[in-house]
Protein backbone atom coordinates (compact mmCIF):
# COMPACT_ATOMS: atom_id res chain seq x y z
CA UNK A 1 0.00 0.00 0.00
CA UNK A 2 2.76 2.46 1.35
CA UNK A 3 4.89 1.28 -1.69
CA UNK A 4 1.68 1.78 -4.21
CA UNK A 5 1.18 5.29 -2.69
CA UNK A 6 4.72 6.61 -3.29
CA UNK A 7 4.12 5.43 -6.70
CA UNK A 8 1.68 7.20 -7.71
CA UNK A 9 1.90 9.99 -5.30
CA UNK A 10 2.98 12.87 -8.33
CA UNK A 11 0.11 11.82 -10.62
CA UNK A 12 -2.28 12.62 -7.13
CA UNK A 13 -0.83 15.91 -5.91
CA UNK A 14 -0.98 16.96 -9.98
CA UNK A 15 -4.42 16.24 -10.07
CA UNK A 16 -5.36 18.17 -6.23
CA UNK A 17 -3.07 20.72 -7.53
CA UNK A 18 -5.49 21.05 -10.65
CA UNK A 19 -8.29 20.51 -9.19
CA UNK A 20 -7.59 23.77 -6.61
CA UNK A 21 -6.62 25.85 -9.20
CA UNK A 22 -9.73 25.23 -11.12
CA UNK A 23 -11.60 26.02 -8.00
CA UNK A 24 -9.84 29.31 -7.69
CA UNK A 25 -9.31 30.24 -10.78
CA UNK A 26 -13.19 30.25 -11.37
CA UNK A 27 -13.69 31.65 -8.19
CA UNK A 28 -11.55 34.70 -8.14
CA UNK A 29 -12.67 35.14 -12.07
CA UNK A 30 -15.98 34.73 -10.85
CA UNK A 31 -16.42 32.78 -13.84
CA UNK A 32 -20.39 32.27 -14.65
CA UNK A 33 -21.41 28.61 -14.38
CA UNK A 34 -22.40 27.98 -17.82
CA UNK A 35 -19.18 28.46 -19.42
CA UNK A 36 -16.67 27.11 -16.92
CA UNK A 37 -18.47 25.62 -13.75
CA UNK A 38 -16.31 24.84 -10.54
CA UNK A 39 -15.25 21.65 -9.62
CA UNK A 40 -17.73 21.82 -7.09
CA UNK A 41 -20.66 21.97 -9.12
CA UNK A 42 -19.71 19.54 -11.07
CA UNK A 43 -19.78 17.25 -8.03
CA UNK A 44 -23.12 18.15 -7.20
CA UNK A 45 -24.30 17.34 -10.67
CA UNK A 46 -22.13 13.95 -10.15
CA UNK A 47 -24.13 13.01 -6.96
CA UNK A 48 -27.63 14.69 -8.52
CA UNK A 49 -30.23 12.46 -9.56
CA UNK A 50 -31.23 15.09 -12.59
CA UNK A 51 -29.88 12.33 -15.30
CA UNK A 52 -30.10 8.63 -15.06
CA UNK A 53 -26.59 8.13 -15.14
CA UNK A 54 -26.93 4.52 -14.77
CA UNK A 55 -28.66 4.06 -17.98
CA UNK A 56 -26.37 6.49 -20.10
CA UNK A 57 -23.30 4.62 -18.32
CA UNK A 58 -24.76 1.57 -19.55
CA UNK A 59 -24.97 2.30 -23.55
CA UNK A 60 -21.90 4.73 -23.63
CA UNK A 61 -20.20 1.82 -22.22
CA UNK A 62 -21.15 -0.96 -24.44
CA UNK A 63 -20.62 1.15 -27.46
CA UNK A 64 -17.20 1.33 -26.12
CA UNK A 65 -16.72 -2.01 -25.54
CA UNK A 66 -18.02 -3.10 -29.03
CA UNK A 67 -16.16 -0.65 -30.50
CA UNK A 68 -13.34 -2.13 -29.02
CA UNK A 69 -13.78 -5.76 -29.77
CA UNK A 70 -14.64 -5.06 -33.52
CA UNK A 71 -11.53 -3.10 -34.08
CA UNK A 72 -9.11 -5.40 -32.01
CA UNK A 73 -10.59 -8.75 -33.79
CA UNK A 74 -11.12 -6.79 -37.20
CA UNK A 75 -7.41 -5.19 -36.60
CA UNK A 76 -5.65 -8.73 -36.11
CA UNK A 77 -7.62 -10.28 -39.20
CA UNK A 78 -6.33 -7.89 -41.39
CA UNK A 79 -3.01 -7.67 -40.11
CA UNK A 80 -2.87 -11.42 -40.65
CA UNK A 81 -3.95 -11.22 -44.01
CA UNK A 82 -1.46 -8.06 -44.55
CA UNK A 83 1.34 -10.31 -43.01
CA UNK A 84 0.14 -13.57 -44.90
CA UNK A 85 0.73 -12.63 -48.48
CA UNK A 86 2.50 -9.78 -49.95
CA UNK A 87 0.16 -9.80 -52.77
CA UNK A 88 -2.41 -9.16 -50.33
CA UNK A 89 -0.44 -6.59 -48.93
CA UNK A 90 -0.12 -4.66 -51.67
CA UNK A 91 -3.67 -5.01 -52.38
CA UNK A 92 -4.85 -4.15 -48.72
CA UNK A 93 -2.52 -1.52 -47.22
CA UNK A 94 -3.22 1.05 -50.11
CA UNK A 95 -6.65 0.79 -49.07
CA UNK A 96 -6.86 1.01 -45.38
CA UNK A 97 -4.28 3.92 -45.21
CA UNK A 98 -7.38 5.28 -47.40
CA UNK A 99 -9.63 4.75 -44.79
CA UNK A 100 -7.90 5.58 -41.92
CA UNK A 101 -6.96 8.99 -43.27
CA UNK A 102 -10.93 9.77 -44.04
CA UNK A 103 -11.81 12.26 -41.09
CA UNK A 104 -14.20 9.63 -38.97
CA UNK A 105 -16.28 13.15 -37.59
CA UNK A 106 -16.82 13.98 -41.27
CA UNK A 107 -17.93 10.69 -41.80
CA UNK A 108 -19.87 9.83 -38.65
CA UNK A 109 -23.04 11.41 -39.83
CA UNK A 110 -23.41 9.38 -43.49
CA UNK A 111 -22.56 6.30 -41.47
CA UNK A 112 -25.55 7.32 -39.16
CA UNK A 113 -27.91 8.15 -42.53
CA UNK A 114 -27.13 4.72 -44.13
CA UNK A 115 -27.37 2.57 -40.99
CA UNK A 116 -30.16 4.02 -38.67
CA UNK A 117 -29.05 5.49 -35.13
CA UNK A 118 -28.23 3.21 -32.25
CA UNK A 119 -26.03 1.30 -30.57
CA UNK A 120 -24.20 -0.58 -33.31
CA UNK A 121 -23.56 2.37 -35.60
CA UNK A 122 -21.95 3.89 -32.75
CA UNK A 123 -19.94 0.68 -31.92
CA UNK A 124 -19.09 1.10 -36.07
CA UNK A 125 -17.59 4.34 -35.91
CA UNK A 126 -15.61 3.43 -32.85
CA UNK A 127 -13.63 0.29 -34.31
CA UNK A 128 -13.51 2.23 -37.26
CA UNK A 129 -11.61 5.18 -35.97
CA UNK A 130 -9.51 2.33 -33.85
CA UNK A 131 -8.70 -0.63 -36.05
CA UNK A 132 -5.79 1.05 -38.02
CA UNK A 133 -2.66 0.75 -35.59
CA UNK A 134 -4.21 -2.62 -34.58
CA UNK A 135 -3.78 -4.05 -38.26
CA UNK A 136 0.21 -2.37 -38.73
CA UNK A 137 1.00 -3.33 -35.65
CA UNK A 138 -0.14 -7.07 -35.81
CA UNK A 139 1.76 -7.37 -39.56
CA UNK A 140 5.11 -5.79 -37.83
CA UNK A 141 4.84 -8.30 -34.86
CA UNK A 142 3.93 -11.24 -37.40
CA UNK A 143 6.78 -10.41 -39.90
CA UNK A 144 9.42 -9.02 -37.46
CA UNK A 145 10.85 -12.14 -36.46
CA UNK A 146 14.18 -13.49 -35.47
CA UNK A 147 14.72 -15.36 -38.73
CA UNK A 148 16.34 -18.52 -37.16
CA UNK A 149 13.20 -19.42 -35.77
CA UNK A 150 11.48 -19.81 -39.03
CA UNK A 151 14.33 -21.43 -40.59
CA UNK A 152 14.58 -23.84 -37.68
CA UNK A 153 10.69 -24.17 -38.56
CA UNK A 154 11.80 -24.59 -42.43
CA UNK A 155 14.27 -27.37 -41.25
CA UNK A 156 11.03 -29.60 -39.69
CA UNK A 157 8.93 -29.07 -42.44
CA UNK A 158 6.27 -26.82 -40.34
CA UNK A 159 3.67 -25.61 -42.97
CA UNK A 160 2.72 -21.93 -43.14
CA UNK A 161 0.05 -21.99 -41.13
CA UNK A 162 2.00 -23.50 -37.82
CA UNK A 163 4.72 -21.67 -38.28
CA UNK A 164 2.09 -18.19 -37.98
CA UNK A 165 0.49 -20.25 -35.15
CA UNK A 166 3.39 -21.32 -33.09
CA UNK A 167 6.28 -18.68 -33.67
CA UNK A 168 4.93 -15.46 -35.31
CA UNK A 169 1.95 -14.70 -33.12
CA UNK A 170 3.27 -15.18 -30.01
CA UNK A 171 6.58 -12.81 -31.72
CA UNK A 172 3.45 -10.20 -32.41
CA UNK A 173 1.41 -10.37 -28.94
CA UNK A 174 3.14 -7.25 -27.44
CA UNK A 175 2.66 -5.79 -30.93
CA UNK A 176 -0.79 -5.71 -30.50
CA UNK A 177 -1.53 -5.22 -27.20
CA UNK A 178 0.14 -2.15 -27.20
CA UNK A 179 -1.56 -1.40 -30.52
CA UNK A 180 -4.76 -2.24 -28.27
CA UNK A 181 -4.09 0.07 -25.72
CA UNK A 182 -4.28 3.04 -28.55
CA UNK A 183 -7.67 1.27 -29.64
CA UNK A 184 -8.71 1.38 -26.21
CA UNK A 185 -9.36 5.34 -25.94
CA UNK A 186 -9.73 5.88 -29.91
CA UNK A 187 -12.88 3.65 -28.92
CA UNK A 188 -14.32 6.26 -26.07
CA UNK A 189 -13.66 8.86 -28.99
CA UNK A 190 -16.03 7.24 -31.60
CA UNK A 191 -18.82 5.92 -29.45
CA UNK A 192 -18.86 9.69 -28.30
CA UNK A 193 -18.78 11.15 -31.73
CA UNK A 194 -21.55 9.28 -32.68
CA UNK A 195 -23.54 10.23 -29.88
CA UNK A 196 -22.65 13.63 -31.34
CA UNK A 197 -24.54 13.36 -34.42
CA UNK A 198 -27.32 11.26 -33.50
CA UNK A 199 -28.57 9.62 -30.45
CA UNK A 200 -31.29 8.91 -28.34
CA UNK A 201 -29.06 8.02 -25.21
CA UNK A 202 -25.65 7.71 -23.79
CA UNK A 203 -23.35 10.46 -22.14
CA UNK A 204 -22.74 12.02 -25.06
CA UNK A 205 -26.15 12.29 -25.31
CA UNK A 206 -26.87 14.15 -22.03
CA UNK A 207 -23.52 16.32 -22.59
CA UNK A 208 -25.27 17.25 -26.31
CA UNK A 209 -28.43 18.17 -24.34
CA UNK A 210 -27.42 19.87 -21.31
CA UNK A 211 -25.20 21.82 -23.31
CA UNK A 212 -28.47 23.05 -25.39
CA UNK A 213 -29.71 24.19 -22.43
CA UNK A 214 -26.39 25.84 -20.76
CA UNK A 215 -26.59 23.45 -18.27
CA UNK A 216 -22.80 22.86 -18.58
CA UNK A 217 -22.61 21.27 -14.64
CA UNK A 218 -24.07 18.28 -15.69
CA UNK A 219 -22.11 18.05 -19.51
CA UNK A 220 -18.71 18.37 -17.30
CA UNK A 221 -20.44 15.12 -14.75
CA UNK A 222 -21.21 13.74 -17.98
CA UNK A 223 -17.42 14.03 -19.23
CA UNK A 224 -15.97 12.94 -16.11
CA UNK A 225 -18.12 9.70 -16.48
CA UNK A 226 -16.39 9.28 -20.19
CA UNK A 227 -13.22 9.05 -18.71
CA UNK A 228 -13.87 6.72 -16.26
CA UNK A 229 -15.42 4.51 -18.71
CA UNK A 230 -12.18 5.46 -21.12
CA UNK A 231 -9.68 4.60 -17.47
CA UNK A 232 -11.60 1.29 -17.08
CA UNK A 233 -11.48 0.22 -20.34
CA UNK A 234 -7.47 1.29 -20.76
CA UNK A 235 -6.88 -0.26 -17.44
CA UNK A 236 -9.08 -3.94 -18.47
CA UNK A 237 -6.58 -4.25 -21.17
CA UNK A 238 -3.51 -3.30 -19.70
CA UNK A 239 -3.98 -6.18 -17.08
CA UNK A 240 -5.66 -8.37 -19.98
CA UNK A 241 -1.94 -7.62 -21.46
CA UNK A 242 0.03 -8.63 -18.08
CA UNK A 243 -2.03 -11.67 -18.12
CA UNK A 244 -1.32 -12.99 -21.35
CA UNK A 245 2.22 -11.48 -22.22
CA UNK A 246 3.92 -10.82 -19.30
CA UNK A 247 7.58 -10.70 -20.89
CA UNK A 248 6.27 -7.84 -23.12
CA UNK A 249 5.07 -5.14 -20.14
CA UNK A 250 6.62 -2.26 -21.44
CA UNK A 251 8.24 0.12 -18.51
CA UNK A 252 5.63 2.44 -17.38
CA UNK B 1 -6.14 54.15 -74.26
CA UNK B 2 -6.77 51.02 -71.81
CA UNK B 3 -3.33 52.02 -70.67
CA UNK B 4 -5.07 55.12 -69.39
CA UNK B 5 -7.32 53.22 -66.97
CA UNK B 6 -5.24 52.48 -64.44
CA UNK B 7 -3.95 55.69 -64.13
CA UNK B 8 -7.01 57.28 -63.62
CA UNK B 9 -7.99 54.47 -60.58
CA UNK B 10 -5.05 55.10 -59.01
CA UNK B 11 -5.56 59.10 -59.40
CA UNK B 12 -9.39 57.95 -57.97
CA UNK B 13 -7.61 56.20 -55.33
CA UNK B 14 -5.14 59.09 -54.38
CA UNK B 15 -7.91 61.54 -54.25
CA UNK B 16 -10.09 59.50 -51.86
CA UNK B 17 -6.87 58.83 -49.92
CA UNK B 18 -7.17 62.64 -49.60
CA UNK B 19 -10.32 62.78 -48.29
CA UNK B 20 -10.17 59.88 -45.86
CA UNK B 21 -8.34 61.44 -43.11
CA UNK B 22 -11.38 63.97 -42.78
CA UNK B 23 -12.89 60.63 -41.93
CA UNK B 24 -13.45 59.36 -38.21
CA UNK B 25 -11.85 56.14 -37.16
CA UNK B 26 -13.77 53.02 -38.08
CA UNK B 27 -15.36 51.36 -35.00
CA UNK B 28 -14.65 47.28 -35.20
CA UNK B 29 -17.75 45.63 -34.35
CA UNK B 30 -18.18 41.63 -34.43
CA UNK B 31 -21.70 40.60 -35.26
CA UNK B 32 -21.90 36.61 -34.51
CA UNK B 33 -24.64 35.36 -36.95
CA UNK B 34 -26.25 32.23 -35.18
CA UNK B 35 -25.77 29.70 -37.92
CA UNK B 36 -24.03 29.02 -40.90
CA UNK B 37 -25.55 31.50 -43.75
CA UNK B 38 -29.18 31.24 -44.23
CA UNK B 39 -32.19 33.40 -45.89
CA UNK B 40 -32.35 35.42 -42.87
CA UNK B 41 -29.16 36.54 -43.03
CA UNK B 42 -29.63 38.35 -46.63
CA UNK B 43 -30.31 41.94 -44.46
CA UNK B 44 -26.81 42.02 -42.75
CA UNK B 45 -24.92 41.10 -45.83
CA UNK B 46 -26.76 43.73 -47.71
CA UNK B 47 -26.59 46.68 -45.15
CA UNK B 48 -22.69 45.73 -45.66
CA UNK B 49 -22.09 45.75 -49.21
CA UNK B 50 -24.33 49.17 -48.87
CA UNK B 51 -22.43 50.72 -46.92
CA UNK B 52 -24.83 51.17 -44.03
CA UNK B 53 -22.59 50.27 -41.55
CA UNK B 54 -19.66 52.38 -42.70
CA UNK B 55 -21.93 55.32 -43.33
CA UNK B 56 -22.36 54.71 -39.31
CA UNK B 57 -18.48 54.62 -38.59
CA UNK B 58 -18.95 50.68 -37.72
CA UNK B 59 -16.49 48.34 -39.92
CA UNK B 60 -18.71 45.27 -39.41
CA UNK B 61 -17.07 41.85 -39.50
CA UNK B 62 -20.04 38.86 -39.71
CA UNK B 63 -19.41 35.79 -37.99
CA UNK B 64 -20.82 32.33 -38.23
CA UNK B 65 -21.56 30.20 -35.37
CA UNK B 66 -22.82 26.89 -34.28
CA UNK B 67 -26.28 27.66 -33.21
CA UNK B 68 -27.91 30.00 -31.00
CA UNK B 69 -25.96 28.89 -27.34
CA UNK B 70 -22.66 29.10 -29.16
CA UNK B 71 -23.69 32.78 -30.51
CA UNK B 72 -24.69 33.41 -27.06
CA UNK B 73 -21.56 32.60 -24.97
CA UNK B 74 -19.08 34.86 -27.83
CA UNK B 75 -21.20 37.50 -26.81
CA UNK B 76 -21.30 37.18 -23.28
CA UNK B 77 -17.39 36.74 -23.07
CA UNK B 78 -17.01 39.52 -25.19
CA UNK B 79 -15.47 37.39 -28.71
CA UNK B 80 -18.88 38.89 -30.53
CA UNK B 81 -20.03 42.58 -29.62
CA UNK B 82 -23.37 41.67 -31.57
CA UNK B 83 -25.36 38.59 -32.03
CA UNK B 84 -27.55 36.18 -33.42
CA UNK B 85 -29.58 34.16 -31.06
CA UNK B 86 -33.41 32.07 -30.33
CA UNK B 87 -34.75 34.10 -27.68
CA UNK B 88 -35.89 30.76 -25.83
CA UNK B 89 -32.29 29.75 -25.32
CA UNK B 90 -31.24 33.78 -24.75
CA UNK B 91 -33.76 33.63 -21.42
CA UNK B 92 -32.61 30.25 -20.66
CA UNK B 93 -29.32 31.12 -20.69
CA UNK B 94 -29.81 34.54 -18.95
CA UNK B 95 -31.60 32.20 -16.36
CA UNK B 96 -27.89 30.37 -15.68
CA UNK B 97 -26.01 33.92 -15.05
CA UNK B 98 -25.37 34.77 -19.15
CA UNK B 99 -25.14 39.25 -18.84
CA UNK B 100 -27.32 39.58 -22.35
CA UNK B 101 -30.11 40.87 -23.73
CA UNK B 102 -32.35 40.73 -27.05
CA UNK B 103 -31.83 44.19 -28.11
CA UNK B 104 -33.95 43.99 -31.28
CA UNK B 105 -36.43 41.15 -32.47
CA UNK B 106 -36.07 39.50 -36.46
CA UNK B 107 -39.39 37.48 -36.71
CA UNK B 108 -41.94 38.82 -35.40
CA UNK B 109 -44.01 35.54 -35.70
CA UNK B 110 -42.72 32.36 -34.81
CA UNK B 111 -41.43 30.29 -36.74
CA UNK B 112 -41.48 27.04 -34.69
CA UNK B 113 -42.96 24.08 -36.82
CA UNK B 114 -42.55 20.17 -36.94
CA UNK B 115 -42.14 18.42 -40.37
CA UNK B 116 -42.99 14.79 -41.29
CA UNK B 117 -44.02 12.94 -44.51
CA UNK B 118 -47.18 13.40 -46.73
CA UNK B 119 -48.21 9.62 -46.28
CA UNK B 120 -47.83 9.63 -41.97
CA UNK B 121 -48.67 13.16 -41.49
CA UNK B 122 -48.46 14.60 -38.20
CA UNK B 123 -51.18 17.08 -38.89
CA UNK B 124 -52.28 18.26 -35.47
CA UNK B 125 -50.25 17.90 -32.20
CA UNK B 126 -52.03 14.60 -30.74
CA UNK B 127 -50.26 12.82 -33.89
CA UNK B 128 -47.14 13.21 -31.94
CA UNK B 129 -47.95 10.38 -29.67
CA UNK B 130 -46.37 7.49 -29.90
CA UNK B 131 -43.75 9.23 -33.00
CA UNK B 132 -39.90 9.59 -33.21
CA UNK B 133 -38.99 13.17 -33.12
CA UNK B 134 -35.55 14.68 -34.30
CA UNK B 135 -34.02 17.83 -33.10
CA UNK B 136 -30.67 19.51 -32.61
CA UNK B 137 -31.09 19.68 -28.56
CA UNK B 138 -29.69 22.91 -28.41
CA UNK B 139 -32.73 24.33 -30.72
CA UNK B 140 -35.83 26.57 -29.64
CA UNK B 141 -38.38 24.06 -30.51
CA UNK B 142 -36.91 21.28 -28.52
CA UNK B 143 -36.45 23.41 -25.45
CA UNK B 144 -39.97 24.99 -25.37
CA UNK B 145 -41.47 21.69 -26.56
CA UNK B 146 -43.03 21.11 -22.75
CA UNK B 147 -44.93 24.00 -23.07
CA UNK B 148 -46.35 23.34 -26.49
CA UNK B 149 -47.42 19.94 -25.10
CA UNK B 150 -48.62 20.90 -22.20
CA UNK B 151 -51.11 23.00 -24.10
CA UNK B 152 -52.65 20.34 -26.34
CA UNK B 153 -52.25 17.69 -23.36
CA UNK B 154 -49.68 15.67 -25.18
CA UNK B 155 -48.76 12.78 -23.12
CA UNK B 156 -44.49 13.39 -23.58
CA UNK B 157 -43.66 10.23 -22.16
CA UNK B 158 -44.89 8.96 -25.00
CA UNK B 159 -43.13 10.82 -27.92
CA UNK B 160 -39.32 9.68 -28.04
CA UNK B 161 -36.51 12.02 -29.02
CA UNK B 162 -33.42 12.03 -31.00
CA UNK B 163 -30.59 14.08 -30.47
CA UNK B 164 -29.14 14.85 -33.68
CA UNK B 165 -26.77 17.49 -35.52
CA UNK B 166 -28.14 20.55 -37.11
CA UNK B 167 -27.20 19.76 -40.33
CA UNK B 168 -28.74 15.88 -40.21
CA UNK B 169 -31.91 17.02 -39.11
CA UNK B 170 -33.36 16.96 -43.29
CA UNK B 171 -31.67 13.74 -43.90
CA UNK B 172 -33.24 12.10 -40.72
CA UNK B 173 -36.64 12.48 -42.12
CA UNK B 174 -35.69 12.44 -45.82
CA UNK B 175 -34.49 8.85 -44.73
CA UNK B 176 -37.39 8.36 -42.70
CA UNK B 177 -34.79 7.54 -39.91
CA UNK B 178 -37.50 9.26 -37.73
CA UNK B 179 -41.23 10.22 -38.07
CA UNK B 180 -40.68 14.01 -37.27
CA UNK B 181 -38.20 16.59 -37.24
CA UNK B 182 -38.85 19.91 -35.59
CA UNK B 183 -37.56 22.63 -37.48
CA UNK B 184 -38.45 25.99 -38.58
CA UNK B 185 -40.96 26.27 -41.28
CA UNK B 186 -38.41 28.86 -42.98
CA UNK B 187 -36.92 25.17 -43.88
CA UNK B 188 -39.28 24.28 -46.98
CA UNK B 189 -37.26 24.75 -49.80
CA UNK B 190 -34.73 22.42 -48.12
CA UNK B 191 -37.12 19.64 -47.25
CA UNK B 192 -38.85 19.93 -50.36
CA UNK B 193 -35.51 19.08 -52.01
CA UNK B 194 -34.79 16.30 -50.16
CA UNK B 195 -38.47 14.52 -49.82
CA UNK B 196 -39.92 16.04 -53.38
CA UNK B 197 -41.82 18.69 -54.10
CA UNK B 198 -45.41 18.05 -52.38
CA UNK B 199 -44.20 15.82 -49.34
CA UNK B 200 -43.01 17.68 -46.50
CA UNK B 201 -46.10 18.56 -44.31
CA UNK B 202 -45.84 21.50 -41.69
CA UNK B 203 -47.73 21.67 -38.26
CA UNK B 204 -46.51 25.32 -38.12
CA UNK B 205 -46.86 26.42 -33.68
CA UNK B 206 -48.22 29.00 -34.49
CA UNK B 207 -51.66 28.00 -36.25
CA UNK B 208 -51.73 26.11 -32.79
CA UNK B 209 -51.72 28.90 -30.41
CA UNK B 210 -48.49 28.59 -29.69
CA UNK B 211 -46.69 31.91 -30.21
CA UNK B 212 -43.31 32.90 -28.54
CA UNK B 213 -40.61 34.97 -29.45
CA UNK B 214 -37.98 33.29 -31.93
CA UNK B 215 -34.36 34.83 -33.55
CA UNK B 216 -33.65 37.90 -32.39
CA UNK B 217 -30.36 40.18 -31.99
CA UNK B 218 -28.45 40.25 -28.70
CA UNK B 219 -25.84 42.00 -26.67
CA UNK B 220 -23.91 42.36 -23.65
CA UNK B 221 -24.48 44.14 -21.07
CA UNK B 222 -20.94 45.57 -21.44
CA UNK B 223 -22.08 46.49 -24.05
CA UNK B 224 -24.91 48.31 -23.88
CA UNK B 225 -23.52 50.12 -21.05
CA UNK B 226 -20.45 50.93 -22.87
CA UNK B 227 -21.09 51.33 -26.57
CA UNK B 228 -24.85 52.62 -26.67
CA UNK B 229 -23.83 54.92 -29.61
CA UNK B 230 -22.33 51.92 -31.47
CA UNK B 231 -25.24 49.83 -30.65
CA UNK B 232 -27.81 51.96 -31.79
CA UNK B 233 -25.84 52.06 -35.35
CA UNK B 234 -25.61 49.23 -35.60
CA UNK B 235 -29.55 47.89 -35.49
CA UNK B 236 -30.42 51.19 -37.33
CA UNK B 237 -28.28 49.77 -40.38
CA UNK B 238 -29.44 46.04 -39.55
CA UNK B 239 -33.35 46.90 -40.07
CA UNK B 240 -32.47 49.05 -43.03
CA UNK B 241 -30.73 46.36 -44.64
CA UNK B 242 -33.71 43.97 -43.37
CA UNK B 243 -35.83 46.51 -45.26
CA UNK B 244 -34.34 46.63 -48.42
CA UNK B 245 -34.29 42.83 -48.25
CA UNK B 246 -38.25 43.44 -48.19
CA UNK B 247 -37.85 46.30 -50.92
CA UNK B 248 -36.09 44.20 -53.16
CA UNK B 249 -35.95 40.93 -52.67
CA UNK B 250 -34.19 39.91 -55.59
CA UNK B 251 -31.42 42.30 -55.84
CA UNK B 252 -30.60 41.53 -51.67
CA UNK B 253 -30.26 37.99 -52.97
CA UNK B 254 -28.09 39.14 -55.65
CA UNK B 255 -25.38 40.89 -53.21
CA UNK B 256 -25.60 37.64 -50.76
CA UNK B 257 -24.50 35.50 -53.64
CA UNK B 258 -21.72 37.92 -54.31
CA UNK B 259 -20.80 38.03 -50.89
CA UNK B 260 -21.04 34.23 -49.79
CA UNK B 261 -20.81 32.34 -53.27
CA UNK B 262 -21.15 28.84 -50.99
CA UNK B 263 -24.98 29.52 -51.43
CA UNK B 264 -27.57 27.88 -53.16
CA UNK B 265 -29.84 30.63 -54.24
CA UNK B 266 -32.55 28.09 -55.63
CA UNK B 267 -32.90 27.20 -51.55
CA UNK B 268 -31.82 30.22 -50.10
CA UNK B 269 -34.74 32.33 -52.04
CA UNK B 270 -37.99 30.61 -50.56
CA UNK B 271 -35.89 30.55 -47.30
CA UNK B 272 -35.47 34.38 -47.07
CA UNK B 273 -38.82 35.21 -48.39
CA UNK B 274 -40.68 33.01 -45.77
CA UNK B 275 -39.07 34.39 -43.01
CA UNK B 276 -40.04 37.63 -45.08
CA UNK B 277 -43.79 36.44 -44.20
CA UNK B 278 -42.42 36.17 -39.79
CA UNK B 279 -41.81 39.90 -40.82
CA UNK B 280 -45.31 41.19 -42.25
CA UNK B 281 -47.22 41.60 -38.79
CA UNK B 282 -49.26 44.69 -37.51
CA UNK B 283 -46.51 45.30 -35.01
CA UNK B 284 -44.21 46.05 -37.16
CA UNK B 285 -45.96 48.14 -39.17
CA UNK B 286 -47.14 50.36 -35.78
CA UNK B 287 -43.96 50.43 -34.46
CA UNK B 288 -41.13 49.18 -37.06
CA UNK B 289 -38.83 46.32 -37.98
CA UNK B 290 -37.32 44.44 -34.85
CA UNK B 291 -39.79 46.14 -32.16
CA UNK B 292 -40.47 44.22 -29.32
CA UNK B 293 -43.90 43.56 -27.20
CA UNK B 294 -43.53 43.51 -23.62
CA UNK B 295 -46.44 41.35 -23.06
CA UNK B 296 -45.08 38.58 -25.86
CA UNK B 297 -42.17 38.90 -24.29
CA UNK B 298 -43.07 38.01 -20.89
CA UNK B 299 -45.44 35.81 -21.69
CA UNK B 300 -42.41 33.81 -23.79
CA UNK B 301 -40.00 34.16 -20.69
CA UNK B 302 -42.79 32.68 -18.59
CA UNK B 303 -43.08 29.70 -20.90
CA UNK B 304 -39.24 29.21 -19.81
CA UNK B 305 -39.39 29.66 -16.90
CA UNK B 306 -42.06 27.58 -16.42
CA UNK B 307 -41.04 24.73 -18.69
CA UNK B 308 -37.36 24.57 -19.52
CA UNK B 309 -35.79 24.21 -15.87
CA UNK B 310 -33.52 26.90 -15.37
CA UNK B 311 -32.25 27.35 -11.51
CA UNK B 312 -33.59 30.63 -11.27
CA UNK B 313 -36.87 32.60 -12.36
CA UNK B 314 -35.65 35.44 -14.95
CA UNK B 315 -37.64 38.09 -15.15
CA UNK B 316 -38.92 39.32 -18.67
CA UNK B 317 -37.77 42.63 -18.13
CA UNK B 318 -34.41 42.14 -17.55
CA UNK B 319 -34.46 40.07 -20.95
CA UNK B 320 -35.40 42.51 -23.18
CA UNK B 321 -35.33 46.56 -23.89
CA UNK B 322 -36.32 48.26 -27.19
CA UNK B 323 -34.18 51.10 -25.86
CA UNK B 324 -31.76 50.73 -28.88
CA UNK B 325 -34.03 50.77 -31.49
CA UNK B 326 -34.46 53.29 -34.04
CA UNK B 327 -37.76 53.47 -35.72
CA UNK B 328 -37.13 51.75 -38.99
CA UNK B 329 -40.24 51.43 -41.08
CA UNK B 330 -41.55 48.41 -43.13
CA UNK B 331 -41.85 48.84 -46.51
CA UNK B 332 -45.22 49.32 -48.42
CA UNK B 333 -44.94 45.81 -49.96
CA UNK B 334 -44.96 44.19 -46.35
CA UNK B 335 -48.45 46.33 -45.22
Amino acid sequence: MRRWLAGHLPAIALFVMLLVAWQGAVSVFALREYILPAPVTVLKALAGDEIPWAAHLWITTLEIVGAFVVAGAAGVVLGVAVAWSPVLARALVPFLVFVNTLPKVAVAPLFLLWLGYGVVPNMLIGALIGFFPVVINTAVGLTQVDDDLVDLGRVFSAPKWKVFATIRIPNAYPYILSALRVTATAAVVGAVVGEFVASQKGLGFVIMTTQGSMNTPVAFAALVWISAVGLAVYGAVVLAARWIAPWAEPSP
Amino acid sequence: MTRLIPVVALAGLLMAGVVAPAAQPMQKVTFALNWFAVGDHAAYWVALDKGYYKARGLDVDLQNSKGSGDSIAKVDTGRADIGLADSAVVIAAVGRGAKIRVVGMVFDKTPLNIWSWKDAPIARPKDLEGKTVAAPPGDGQRQVFPAFAKLHGIDQSKVTWVNVEPAAKIPALAERRVNAVADYTTGLPFYEKAMGKGNPVMMPWVEHGFDMYSMSIIASETTMKDQPKMLRAFLEASYTGWRDVMDNPRSALEIFKKRVPEIDLGLIEPNMLMGLELMKTERYARHGIGWMDDKKMCASVDLVNTYMGVPKKVDCHAVFTNEFLTRVELPASMR
